[in-house]
């Protein structure tokens, strides 16, 4: 009997040992330090490298956004973070002007458990730079008939002169999907291509006509029109800035009140719809009047590519924008726009972030 | 509070619970089990050690139970993932059939109909299941499943005092989300065991069995309405990634086995005791579908779960039994980031208890039986990835008291009480927990080879919050002697 009892709890124990062990490393165990400073020499003679403090710290990853601060010496310790590959942005506003902002970035940071990672940003002053792309409202308000026709392009001077859009051009690429892509330099030869729409300001680049304030935006619509009325969850654009209006379209809404940009592909005849959730926008000084063969680059005054997860590679020019912006979902009445106004480190993946509700108008 | 602790029972029952659908009478008195002798709780290697080998000997008549059930539940007694109320829609069809020499045959099938409402965002079937991985969307919603369970074991005597049985389990849901993101689930478990009992003498039966199950649940998220589904994919209790596109594939993938030892001795005659013990180890992949073929594992669990159990059983005299039961549980997961191979969480939890019981005939028409039992339990866990650390342990109690009156020679009444004082509720998390069953039945011979016996349950579960949970349930147990 006692033997029997003795073998049976030595195949017990025996048993009890199957289990697989567990990982050594765990993770959460991760540890990041930024240590922040910008360059003095870029808006001063004496070169130095002052510490950014109290910068906001951007921590990006697959998890999500994290924002920190530095402390007074311009450092951010980040603990017990989970490992992932990190994108930091680090931001603060320039200590003798508060209107440019020092803007930092640094990519694709290896941040593994049990290794304190430390990495040095330095930030240069962003300083007005003139017209940009601030705010892209496409994905449609709350709603259940598949209503998404108060989209919107807003964008911002963030010079401290004004601007003038006669001539500009706004265009929507999402074709050339069988060469680089949309927005891509097909061929090499300093241009992006693969034009879907083509829409433009009225007069020529150089005129006078249409200025544009310093620190103000202008609301580009689809439909200047107070959708409110189709769909109580969208918004009132009645009051746009501009409106784009298709003239080979016999249906396209037109506000008489709001000026028109208009079509310059005689093969649409469409409004100027962009995707809801994926899609690059780019506005143009329109110098290059011959956007069949591409648009130059050089006369880009901004572009984007948003995208719904960064499972697809980025397209557009890496000379226009080297990151892609997260797309907030279909018909979630959520907008994207930059973090501060003007700001364009050509990285939209940190220049942008998603805002529960469309601001036409204002930050 | 821990998510991996609150999970045990919905492991047990959801993992490794064989079919059994017969156990109608103990479920009438409240739940008692040791102290009561039953066709369904004999201390057998077959019923108390659920080997299949031993069936030949423990069913020696034929039977058929048919039970169709409405059980509905609803209130706050729950966890953040887990629905506000739920409602089962059951029949089950279990027969057992001596065949003479060729041992003894059951079947069993269930078909189950339940819907989980105001299922908060878990689109998993089994969302507290003890892995650091976890798939949701950003709704509540009724999610519907459905789907039949079938158990075929068979068992016989191969060779003198040597018994061998074999059974084989099949299980397949469906389930549907009824809002964003509109999941579609399918879950499928098969399992099958073989074991063996040998006799070693009238007072001392041997047994063992082996258990193997392969389980896969998958699900798809692929909105009617053509929006953009967001499903969220945590890998701690914090930390998550989110996922959009147009429609959103998941797959958890279990597998495991199980061994399974009993010894039942016989010390004189009036007093058996019986030992079992068990070892589970089994895991989980949870992985996103690429193609076909493909799948790209993100995350993955493994557990290890032992149980012993003595109960004994006592016949003091012809109207008096007493019973005891002493159990130890050992439960151990840990789960891991599969592309990184970094531990996000490891936990334990022991739970050691005993208990007494009786059942006593005051006449011939009448039984009264209580059970009491208390356990110890504790739980450590480090959810490294949450940087959160526990360790707690807690003192619960449970007391089962049932009651049968015969009326007359066709008439049964029985009637059942359970009461658990939970000082920690490690299934749900909560503090200072009671929980209250109440059952009643009425069994009636409506001929010499069937009865009849509609059966009601009501349950109130609550904790010092005043979180509440009830449940309601009607049975209807048909039972045929010959078939």
């Amino acid at each position: 009997m006692k033997k029997i009892l003795l073998i049976f709890f030595v195949a017990l124990l025996l048993f009890v040992s199957c289990q697989e062990k567990a990982p050594v490393q765990v993770d959460g165990n991760a540890k990041l330090v930024v240590t922040a400073v910008w360059d003095t020499s870029t808006v001063d003679s004496v070169h130095s490298f002052v510490p950014l403090a109290y910068a906001k710290v951007i921590l990006s990853s697959e998890y999500g956004i994290q924002i920190e601060r530095t402390n007074a010496q311009g450092i951010m310790i980040a603990e017990n973070i989970p490992s992932s590959v990190y994108q930091i942005s680090v931001r603060a506003p320039l200590p003798t002007d508060s209107s440019i902002s020092i803007v930092g970035n640094v990519k694709d940071v290896e941040v593994n458990s049990g290794v304190v990672v430390s990495d040095t940003i330095v930030g240069e002053p962003v300083s007005a730079s003139g017209i940009s792309i601030n705010e892209l409202y496409v994905g449609g308000p709350v709603n259940n008939i598949y209503f998404f026709y108060d989209q919107f392009i807003e964008l911002y001077n963030s010079s401290d002169s004004v601007k003038y859009l006669d001539g500009m051009q706004v265009f929507r690429f999402s074709s050339n999907r069988e060469g680089k892509g949309p927005g891509a330099d097909e061929g090499d030869d300093g241009d992006i291509d693969g034009v879907t729409y083509a829409f433009k300001f009225p007069g020529k680049p150089g005129e006078h006509n249409y200025p544009f304030y310093p620190h103000t935006f202008k609301v580009l619509a689809q439909d200047a029109y107070d959708h409110r009325q189709s769909v109580p969850t969208s918004i009132d654009l009645s009051h746009a800035d501009w409106e784009f209006v298709n003239q080979l379209s016999t249906t396209d809404f037109d506000n008489p009140n709001v000026p028109n940009l208009y079509n310059l592909r005689m093969d649409r005849t469409t409004d100027f719809m962009v995707n809801l959730v994926s899609d690059v926008i780019v506005i143009a000084s329109g110098v290059d009047t011959v956007w069949q063969d591409g648009v130059d680059i050089s006369t880009v005054l901004d572009g984007v590519e948003y995208q719904s997860s960064g499972r697809f590679k980025l397209t557009l020019d890496d000379r226009i924008d080297r990151g892609w912006v997260q797309s907030p979902p279909k018909y979630s009445g959520k907008s994207m726009q930059r973090r501060q106004p003007g700001v364009d480190t050509n990285d939209g993946t940190l220049d942008w972030e998603i805002i529960p509700h469309p601001t036409p108008g204002y930050q | 509070m821990i998510r991996e602790i609150k999970i045990l029972i919905a492991i047990l029952v959801f993992v490794f619970t064989s079919v059994n659908a017969q156990q109608s009478r103990l479920n009438a008195l409240g739940g008692l089990s040791y102290s009561v002798k039953d066709i369904d709780s004999q201390l057998d290697p077959f019923d108390f050690g659920g080997n299949p080998a031993w069936i030949s000997v423990s069913q020696k008549n034929q039977r058929l139970e048919i039970s169709p059930s409405v059980v509905s539940d609803w209130g706050t007694y729950h966890r953040y993932f887990d629905p506000d109320g739920h409602s089962f829609y059951t029949a089950s069809f279990s027969g057992i059939k001596p065949l003479g020499e060729s041992g003894t045959f059951k079947g069993t099938a269930i078909y189950s109909y339940f819907v989980r409402r105001g299922n908060n965002r878990a689109l998993v079937y089994n969302p507290y299941s003890g892995s650091s991985y976890l798939f949701t969307d950003t709704t509540a919603g009724n999610f519907r499943y459905k789907g039949p369970t079938f158990e075929f074991l068979h068992g016989l005597k191969i060779y003198k005092n040597l018994y061998f049985g074999a059974s084989v389990e099949y299980q397949i849901y469906d389930g549907l989300k009824d809002v964003y993101t509109y999941a579609q689930t399918l879950y499928r478990n098969v399992a099958g065991k073989i074991g063996f009992a040998y006799e070693v003498n009238e007072n001392f039966v041997l047994g063992f069995y082996y258990r193997l199950f392969d389980s896969q649940e998958r699900i798809e998220s692929s909105d009617v309405n053509l929006l953009t589904v967001r499903t969220f994919l945590y890998r701690g209790e914090k930390y998550r990634i989110e996922l959009r596109s147009s429609s959103q594939d998941f797959k958890i993938k279990s597998n495991g086995k199980s061994f399974n030892f009993q010894i039942f001795v016989k010390p004189f005659p009036r007093l058996t005791v019986g030992l079992r013990s068990r070892y589970f180890v089994y895991s989980s992949r949870f992985l996103f579908p690429m193609n076909s073929l493909i799948d790209d594992e993100d995350g993955y669990s493994s557990f290890g779960i032992s149980n012993t159990l003595l109960n004994a059983r006592w016949t003091y005299s012809p109207k008096l039994t007493l019973g005891f039961s002493a159990g130890y549980d050992w439960n151990n997961s840990w789960s891991k980031n599969s592309k990184r191979d970094l531990t996000t969480w490891k936990w334990v939890l022991k739970d050691a208890h005993a208990g007494i019981g009786f059942s006593y005939f005051p006449t011939l028409k009448l039984m009264i039986a209580a059970e009491a039992e208390a356990h110890f339990v504790a739980a450590d866990s480090n959810k490294y990835i949450d940087h959160i650390s526990n360790s707690i342990s807690s003192f619960n109690n449970v007391v089962r008291v049932g009651i049968e009156y015969f009326i007359n020679k066709n008439s049964i009444v029985r009637m059942g009480y359970r009461f658990n004082r939970l000082a920690h509720d490690f299934v749900y998390g909560f503090e200072d927990a009671s929980a209250h069953l109440a059952t009643a039945s009425f069994a009636y011979n409506i001929s010499d080879v069937f009865q009849i016996e509609p059966q009601v349950l009501f349950s109130l579960d609550k904790d010092k919050s005043n979180k509440l949970t009830q449940r309601l349930g009607a049975f209807v147990h048909l039972r045929f002697s010959e078939f």
